[in-house]
């Protein structure tokens, strides 16, 4: 549905904002776009709804460029930047411009009002919107033409927690009835709930893409032992490294059937081995973007999807 | 907008895509109206009508109650209902071109309508549209107006050449908010694009004639306005011209230009 194709963006003669990004949504699913602020996230979404034209590669809806759309919000719902409102015009007329616009109905309008929860405050100017509901207007102008997917950047900004949860059973439903939908996002808690799939962006560059799934089995497991030392030494033998946690466990970058295996050579007693959690994403993310921002060449991992 | 060939071959690697849906493309007529309901939906967009309504009828109301002079003609009705209009119509013209950019909404404009210049090409329609709307007013107060005074007076009214004292404040009008529009485009600010619109040509004015002496009738846009308006062009066609394209021309196309290649934000 939505194909990114080696995708770039040079301005001037610095490091490119947006370096060979190539990545595909399909029908059904929910591609988280993650990376640190300045990463080239938006820069990639502005130039996938020919916002800003690419120094090189392509960007295609079903194998047309947007601009080439003949309707663009009857085929994708865009929200790129939720402030980007008129504050003089009232939540309803936002919306009821953006639908004579797209040709549809303007009780459609009305219907998506309710949809995001704004019906009670669409007579008010959205000069007296919140952030948050600044988003739930772009999220009904992006569904208003009832797209076949979804472009949202950074959608959960300003929204609270029950905000974000309204807006990932939105997101599901879409992605159920096969929507497609990319979302940007550099909270990763936010993501990891949400998508079925990520791509993680760091310096202009895709650092890692793959299912979600994929992409956390490759964070390792955590193990604690009675001796710690004699563990890492057989780790360190078995050509494993581990990274002490500083709570007394280690993180080891590998499955647990290779820790358990060093662990029994070693006869070391272990007291605790699980998949690395909680923060598992967080580390994947700083780990790649950081490497990203510290290197010209990165490392890529690459997982099949 | 032509730098690119369109791809219309499906691509590889997409996955399965849905068909896209069978949706005409967008028409002019319906970007035009949407721009039209643009600038009249706000507070500020009802401000600037109620102040052409008042502009319009205050000094035909002052001219009606001090007839002191007997009943003027359908010409001088015209020039005072539209004394006040001729200022505003040009800021019309320059909030037609810049408010999208003041408030933000280009991004979502233009990611409706990604071809941007037939968005540029609707909302100076609009504009156009609105001015119509204006001077219809107006020259209906100004002929409602004689027709009262005369009647007051006991006279019969003179109308004159209604056609060209029509035509001629309609090229007026549409002059000065083509040329509100240029300025508009060219400086995508609300605020300094009037400011600039009021301050450059009386500027130029002054300025010029001291720089060029004569000459400065090939950039007086003033004078090459009065001309059109007068349908008086002969032996001017030439200066005329050249005023118009250096203050209307140039501005339009550098503020379109720069609109379709611009970072939308």
């Amino acid at each position: 549905m939505l194909t990114i194709d080696s995708l770039t963006k040079r301005y001037g003669r610095g490091a490119p904002a947006v370096d060979d990004v190539s990545f595909t949504c399909a029908p059904g699913t929910i591609t988280g776009f993650l990376g640190p602020n300045g990463a080239g996230k938006s820069t990639t979404l502005r130039m996938l709804t020919g916002l800003t034209p690419p120094t090189s590669g392509s960007a295609t809806v079903s194998g047309l460029r947007y601009p080439d759309l003949p309707n663009p919000g009857r085929v994708v719902g865009v929200m790129l930047d939720a402030s980007a409102q008129h504050a003089a015009r009232t939540g309803r007329e936002t919306l009821r411009l953006a639908a004579s616009l797209v040709g549809v109905p303007s009780r459609r309008a009305d219907d998506m009002l309710e949809r995001v929860g704004l019906a009670g405050a669409e007579r008010r100017r959205v000069r007296g919107y919140s952030l948050g509901m600044r988003q739930r207007l772009g999220i009904a102008t992006a569904l208003l033409g009832d797209p076949l997917a979804l472009v949202l950047d950074e959608p959960a900004n300003g929204l609270d927690p029950e905000g974000i949860r309204w807006m990932r059973e939105l997101l599901r439903e879409f992605a159920a009835g096969g929507g497609t939908v990319l979302l940007s996002s550099h909270l990763l808690h936010e993501v990891e709930a949400t998508v079925d799939r990520l791509v993680v962006i760091g310096a202009g560059r895709v650092v890692a893409q793959g299912g979600l799934a994929e992409l956390l089995a490759g964070s390792g497991v955590v193990v604690r032992a009675t001796e710690p030392d004699r563990l890492a030494g057989a780790l360190r033998a078995a050509g494993v490294p581990a990274v002490p946690t500083g709570d007394g466990a280690l993180r080891v970058d590998a499955d647990a059937e290779t820790v358990g295996r060093a662990a029994l050579a070693a006869g070391a007693v272990l007291t605790e081995l699980r998949a690395a959690d909680g923060g598992r994403l967080e580390d994947l993310f700083f780990s790649l973007t950081g490497a990203a921002a510290g290197s010209a060449a990165p490392a890529r991992t690459e997982v099949a999807a | 907008m032509t730098a690119t060939t369109p791809t219309t071959t499906p691509t590889t690697g997409g996955g399965a895509s849905p068909a896209l849906p069978d949706v005409p493309r967008i028409s002019f007529s319906r970007i035009v109206s949407v721009e039209l309901r643009k600038s009249l939906d706000t507070r500020a967009g009802a401000l600037l009508v109620a102040a052409a309504v008042l502009l319009t009828l205050v000094p035909v109301g002052w001219q009606l109650t001090h007839l002191t002079d007997g009943v003027p003609d359908f010409d001088l009705w015209v020039s005072s209902a539209r004394g006040g209009v001729a200022l505003f119509l040009p800021v019309v013209g320059i909030l037609a071109m810049t408010s999208e950019w003041t408030q933000r909404t280009a991004l979502t404009t233009f990611t409706l309508v990604p071809r941007r210049g037939r968005v540029l090409a609707a909302k100076l329609a609009a504009a156009v549209l609105v001015g119509a709307g204006v001077m219809a007013f107006v020259l209906a107060v100004a002929a409602a107006a004689l027709l009262v005074a005369s009647g007051l007076e006991g006279t019969a009214p003179v109308w004159g050449d209604v056609g060209s004292v029509v035509g001629g404040s309609l090229v007026a009008s549409a002059l000065n908010l083509l040329m509100g529009a240029a300025f508009g485009a060219a400086i995508a600010h609300s605020a300094a694009a009037i400011t600039v619109f009021l301050v450059a040509p009386a500027l130029w004015q002054v300025a010029g004639t001291a720089l060029l002496g004569d000459d400065a009738q090939w950039l007086d846009v003033f004078q090459a306005f009065g001309r059109l308006s007068s349908f008086e062009l002969a032996g001017h066609g030439a200066q005329v011209v050249t005023s118009v394209l250096a203050w209307v021309g140039l501005p339009l196309a550098f503020g379109w230009v720069r609109a379709l290649r611009r970072n939308v934000s």
